[in-house]
């Protein structure tokens, strides 16, 4: 990361809006105007309850989904503007990871090529030697790579799946709900992963999740959402010390803890 | 918990399996009437097919109760006919589960979906029962209730759902309620409101509950006492005030310890290494051994008793002082 970077924002989103039609033929607008700002290195939390359009609005800076409108400057250059090999360049940039580490890995492949295709995708050689150097960053043994995504217990295959979205060393990756599916013992190896990685490669992170108390671990800013919209955002102690939006009020006294 | 009164569940040493595959072992607790006992524990340690094997929902084959006593109201609930089995389940123990999506029935109405018990257990009339089916929609906090009988489970929210599911589980004024993970699938706003509404009903009830989670917070907010499940066994239980405050357990203390909420923000968690041994994988010790930070060399070869104390139990060589 270059010092002179440090005051641009690494991601800057203004206006984001995204309607569908849901399965009961409904429209809801999922985004409604959606600013935020990422500065490099930084993890910004996004929390909110299910339908608040967390997951939507990740989807849609990656451009999985398209936006209806709204820009998505990425490192200073407009990513909503982009198509065809200029948007899969950038895309190299800005990876994801999924909650379901069950469902976002293909079971018929072998976990070397899982890490592998994005190297290969974008014709970047080299792919048993950075293969066998991403394993050993997620903590996986070298032997991993001959064997099935079945063959691992829900923590090792998050483990894969953030070993894949490295691959193309990344300058952000958007995690959703990366850790809801572990158990707690298993959530914190995780959630140290991250903290390694984020440190040792200077990663810049938008960690979306409806836990409260990981987002406020992980992060150093969140935003609250609810009902397509930031309702607040802020300092992630601060947010969590004086919220300000009775939403985030309600949530945070909603915790469950340990008495 | 009021020791005096006598327990309206007794499990004893209840042992699961899958054909020679031991699933738990050595099960023993006891719920008092009105008490709320928590079971916690992580994804494969058994919590959910205890609940199971109390309502006899096991699908046996392949699952069999291969030993133990699990003592209802007078009856060892284990050997039990399924046909008697049937007027206990849904009649003096009511349950809930955590996808309310999929155990309700799609195809029926709320309103027949909560008579059908009162009609089945109590033998009411269908529209005595709809009137009843009406008042327990209003008892678990839905707006208009007579509106809502005609319903189906797919024009009602999740936390709707669960309230639904909830009165359908009450309907016969049950003795015990067993809930398993009742508001995972929810949304933490949701999450309290139904836990609210579970000590409620359990105020107003008498209602002794099970509640079998892997949230640690939601047991410590609305339990008496609770359990901790490793592998297949009851590793440590007491009352939740000092089970998560002073836990003795290796396993206890290391899960407590991990907890983001636990921990200074941004702090490294002190994750618990490895994972949990899967049935068949169990040695012939403590199964915690290999992950444990203080292991002896006896937890690896013999398997520690599960000592009780009149407060709390614990089944380790080496407890936290």
């Amino acid at each position: 990361m270059n010092g002179e970077q440090k005051a641009k924002p690494l991601l800057a989103v203004a206006g984001l809006r995204k309607r569908y039609t849901d399965k009961s033929g409904r429209r809801v607008e999922a985004v409604k105007g959606v600013d935020l700002a990422l500065a490099p290195g930084e993890v910004l939390g996004i929390v909110g309850e299910s339908g608040c359009g967390k997951t939507t609005l990740g989807r849609c800076i990656m451009r999985l989904m398209e936006p209806d409108s709204g820009t998505i400057l990425l490192d200073g250059e407009d990513f909503t503007a982009k198509s065809g090999t200029a948007l899969k360049t950038a895309r190299r940039a800005m990876q994801m990871v999924f909650q379901d580490p069950f469902g976002s890995l293909n079971p018929r492949h072998k976990v070397g090529a899982i890490i592998g295709e994005p190297l290969v995708v974008h014709g970047i050689g080299g792919v048993e030697a950075r293969v066998a150097e991403l394993l050993d960053l997620v903590g996986l043994p070298a032997s991993a790579r001959a064997r099935y995504p079945h063959e691992f217990s829900g923590g090792q295959r998050q483990r894969i799946a953030i070993a894949r979205a490295l691959a193309l060393k990344p300058k952000l990756i958007i995690a959703d709900e990366p850790v809801s599916a572990l158990d707690v013992s298993i959530q914190s190896q995780i959630i140290n992963l991250i903290a390694d990685l984020k440190a040792t490669l200077g990663l810049s992170m938008i960690f979306i999740s409806h836990d409260l108390s990981v987002i406020r671990h992980v992060s150093n800013r969140v935003a609250v959402m609810k009902g397509g919209e930031i309702v607040e955002t802020g300092a992630a102690e601060a947010i969590f010390r004086a919220p300000a939006h009775d939403y985030t009020r309600s949530l945070i006294a909603a915790i469950p803890m340990l008495r | 918990m009021n020791a005096t009164s006598s327990p309206v569940l007794t499990v004893e040493n209840l042992s699961l399996a899958a054909g020679d595959l031991v699933l738990t072992e050595d099960v023993t607790f006891s719920i008092a009437p009105g008490e709320m006992l928590g079971l916690v524990g992580e994804s494969g340690c058994g919590k959910s097919v205890t609940a199971l094997s109390i309502l006899r929902l096991l699908p046996e084959p392949p699952l069999r109760i291969a030993a133990g006593r699990i003592l209802f109201g007078g009856r060892d609930l284990a050997a039990l006919s399924p046909g008697a089995m049937g007027r206990v389940r849904g009649g003096e123990i009511g349950m809930i589960f955590q996808e309310p999506m999929t155990s309700l029935n799609p195809v029926f109405t709320i309103g027949d979906q909560i008579a059908e018990p009162l009609i089945i257990h109590r033998g009411m009339k269908r529209a005595a029962a709809l009137t009843r089916a009406a008042e327990l929609l209003d008892l678990v906090g839905i707006a208009e209730p007579r509106a809502a009988l005609a319903r189906y489970p797919h024009q009602l929210s999740g936390g709707q759902r669960q309230r639904a599911m909830i009165a359908i589980a009450i309907a016969c004024t049950p003795k015990l309620l067993i809930a398993d993970e009742p508001t995972t699938a929810l949304d933490v706003t949701v999450q309290a409101q139904v836990l609210g509404l579970i000590a409620k009903l359990r105020r107003e009830l008498g209602l002794a509950c099970l509640l079998i989670t892997h949230d640690l917070g939601v047991v410590s907010q609305v339990c008496d006492r609770a359990m901790v499940m490793y592998a297949g066994r009851i590793i440590e239980e007491g009352p939740v005030k000092t089970l998560f405050s002073s836990p003795r357990h290796r396993y206890t203390r290391a899960l407590v310890d991990t907890i983001p909420a636990r921990n200074l923000p941004g702090a490294r968690l002190p994750a618990i290494p490895g994972q949990v041994p899967a049935p068949g994988a169990r040695g012939k010790g403590c199964a915690f051994v290999e992950r444990c930070n203080a292991p002896l060399q006896r937890c690896a070869t013999s398997m520690p008793p599960f000592a009780r104390d009149p407060i709390r139990a614990l089944a380790c060589w080496n407890p936290v002082q």
